[in-house]
C-alpha cells in the first residue's frame, strides 16, 4: 500500500472510530429515556419517575387476573419474580395477553402504588414451536 | 382454503405483509428495467449523432 | 497472485458489465425457485405458533427483510471504504446501487414489523430502542440517495455519498444490539444467537429459505443498477461505443 493510500485508510478508521465514540456518549447520556420500561423492582426502588408517564414490564402473575363484570376494567399483577405490582387497566388487551405473559403497561402509579395503566402491550419471546412441541416440553419440565 | 386465507383471523396482517413485500420488490424490479431501456435509448441515440456529449445523459 | 489478478480483471467495468449480464438470467430463475420454495413452506408446512397461532408467519417476510436491511448497508460500507482507499470504480458504483434495494428492505423490515406489531403486541408502533434504531437506518438509506443526487458529477458524488454510509455505519451494531443493551418492546434474537436457535427446525428451513431468496434479490437489483450506473459512467467509452453497435445491427 502506498503512503496515499495508507493515509486514506488512516482517516477513514479516525471517521469511524470518531463517530463511534460520539455515539457512545451520545447514548449514554440518553440511557434513561431509552429505558423503555422499569421492572417492579425498579419501581419499589424508586427509580420510576413519579411526575410523568412511564412504563412497567414484567409477567402478568399466575391468577391474579380478576375482570370486572360490567365493564372493561380489569386488575392483575406484574412480577419480575423479585417484587410485583397491581396494575388496573380498562379497555381491549392484546391477543397475546395471558397469565404468565411478559406484558408493558403504560402508566401512572397512583396514590395507592396501583399502577393504573392507560396502554396494555404484550411482549412476546423469541421462541418459535408448534403447539405439540410447546406441550411436550412443558410436561417434560414437571416431570423433573 | 378458506382456512388458508384468513389464517386463523390473522388473514388480513400476514397478505398486506406478503403483499406489500412483493409489490416493493416488483417495483424495484420495473424501475431497474425502465432505466436500463433509457440509457440504452440514450446512448444509442449518442453514438449514433456523436454530437454535443454532455447533458445526453442526464437523469431527469 | 492468480486471484489479485482475476479482481483486478473483474473489476474493469467493462468486464463486470459483461459478468453480470451473464450471471442475471440464472440468479433470477434461482431466485424464483427459492422464494416458491420459501413461500410454500411458510405459509403451508411450517406449523402455527404455540403462542402466536398463524400471525408469526410473518416473519418469513420480516426476519428476512431485516437481516437485508443491516447486511446490505454493511456491503455499502465496505465497499465505500475500499473506494475511499483504492478508488475502485466498481466500489462507487457498488455503493450507490445498493442504496435503493437497501432502502426498499428497511422500509419492508419497518412494515411488516408494524403489520406484527399490531394484532402480537397490541400497537402499530412504539418508540422502543430497536424500533427506532431501525428507522434511523432508513433515513440514513434516503440521506445517501438524496447525496448523491445532489452532486452533478458522479465520482465527487460518490466520494460523498461513501464518507456518508461510513459515518452511519455505527448505527449497525446498534440496531442488532439494541434489544441487548436496552429494555425493548421487541423481543431477543432467536436465530443469530450463539447456542443453538430458538425456533423449530420445520419453522427454520422456511426462513432460511426465504433469507437465501430475498439475498438473490439483493445481488439481481444491484447488478441490474450497477450495469446501469456502468453504462451512464462510461457513455463515451469504446466498449460502449461497442456494445452500442452491436445492439444496433441486431
Amino acid at each position: 500500500m502506498n503512503t496515499k493510500r495508507k493515509k486514506r485508510l488512516l482517516a477513514i478508521v479516525l471517521l469511524v472510530a470518531g463517530v463511534s465514540i460520539a455515539a457512545y456518549l451520545a447514548l449514554q447520556s440518553f440511557n434513561e429515556n431509552l429505558m423503555y420500561f422499569y421492572s417492579p423492582s425498579d419501581i419499589k426502588a424508586g427509580k420510576a419517575p413519579t411526575n410523568h408517564l412511564f412504563r412497567v414490564g414484567g409477567l402478568v402473575e399466575k391468577n391474579s387476573l380478576i375482570r370486572q363484570e360490567d365493564s372493561l376494567m380489569l386488575e392483575f399483577r406484574v412480577t419480575d419474580q423479585a417484587e410485583t405490582i397491581g396494575v388496573q387497566y380498562t379497555g381491549i388487551l392484546p391477543d397475546l395477553f395471558r397469565e404468565g405473559q411478559g406484558i408493558i403497561a403504560r402508566g401512572k402509579l397512583n396514590k395507592n402504588g396501583l399502577f393504573v395503566a392507560e396502554e396494555v402491550l404484550a411482549k412476546h419471546d423469541e421462541n418459535y414451536m408448534p403447539p405439540e412441541v410447546a406441550d411436550s416440553l412443558k410436561m417434560h419440565n414437571k416431570a423433573q | 382454503m378458506n382456512e388458508f386465507l384468513t389464517m386463523g383471523g390473522y388473514g388480513f396482517y400476514i397478505w398486506t405483509a406478503y403483499g406489500v413485500s412483493f409489490l416493493v420488490l416488483a417495483v424495484d424490479a420495473l424501475v431497474n428495467r425502465l432505466q436500463q431501456r433509457k440509457t440504452l435509448q440514450n446512448l444509442a441515440q449518442f453514438h449514433q449523432t456523436q454530437h454535443n456529449p454532455t447533458n445526453i445523459l442526464d437523469e431527469h | 497472485m492468480m486471484i489479485t489478478h482475476y479482481l483486478h480483471k473483474i473489476a474493469s467495468p467493462a468486464a463486470f458489465y459483461l459478468f453480470c449480464g451473464r450471471c442475471l438470467p440464472w440468479l433470477i430463475a434461482l431466485f424464483f425457485i427459492v422464494l416458491a420454495l420459501g413461500l410454500y413452506g411458510g405459509l403451508v408446512t411450517a406449523p402455527a405458533d404455540y403462542q402466536q397461532g398463524d400471525a408469526f408467519r410473518i416473519i418469513y417476510v420480516h426476519v428476512p427483510a431485516a437481516w437485508m436491511s443491516l447486511f446490505i448497508y454493511l456491503v455499502m460500507a465496505i465497499n465505500a471504504a475500499v473506494a475511499l482507499i483504492w478508488r475502485i470504480k466498481i466500489s462507487e458504483v457498488i455503493v450507490v446501487s445498493s442504496a435503493y434495494i437497501g432502502a426498499s428492505f428497511t422500509f419492508l423490515a419497518l412494515v411488516t414489523g408494524s403489520l406484527w406489531g399490531k394484532p402480537m403486541w397490541g400497537t402499530w408502533w412504539t418508540w422502543d430502542a430497536r424500533l427506532t434504531s431501525e428507522l434511523v437506518l432508513l433515513f440514513l438509506y434516503f440521506s445517501i440517495i438524496a447525496l448523491y443526487n445532489a452532486y452533478e458529477d458522479k465520482r465527487v458524488a460518490s466520494k460523498a455519498i461513501s464518507i456518508l454510509a461510513l459515518v452511519g455505519v455505527i448505527n449497525i451494531p446498534i440496531i442488532h444490539y439494541s434489544v441487548v443493551w436496552w429494555n425493548t418492546l421487541h423481543q431477543g434474537a432467536t436465530v443469530t444467537k450463539l447456542d443453538k436457535p430458538s425456533i423449530h427446525i420445520d419453522m427454520l428451513i422456511p426462513l432460511l429459505e426465504m433469507a437465501f431468496a430475498f439475498n438473490l434479490y439483493y445481488l439481481i437489483s444491484l447488478m441490474q443498477r450497477a450495469r446501469n450506473e456502468i453504462l451512464k459512467r462510461e457513455f463515451n467509452s469504446l466498449w460502449v461505443k461497442k456494445l452500442c453497435q452491436e445492439s444496433s445491427n441486431e
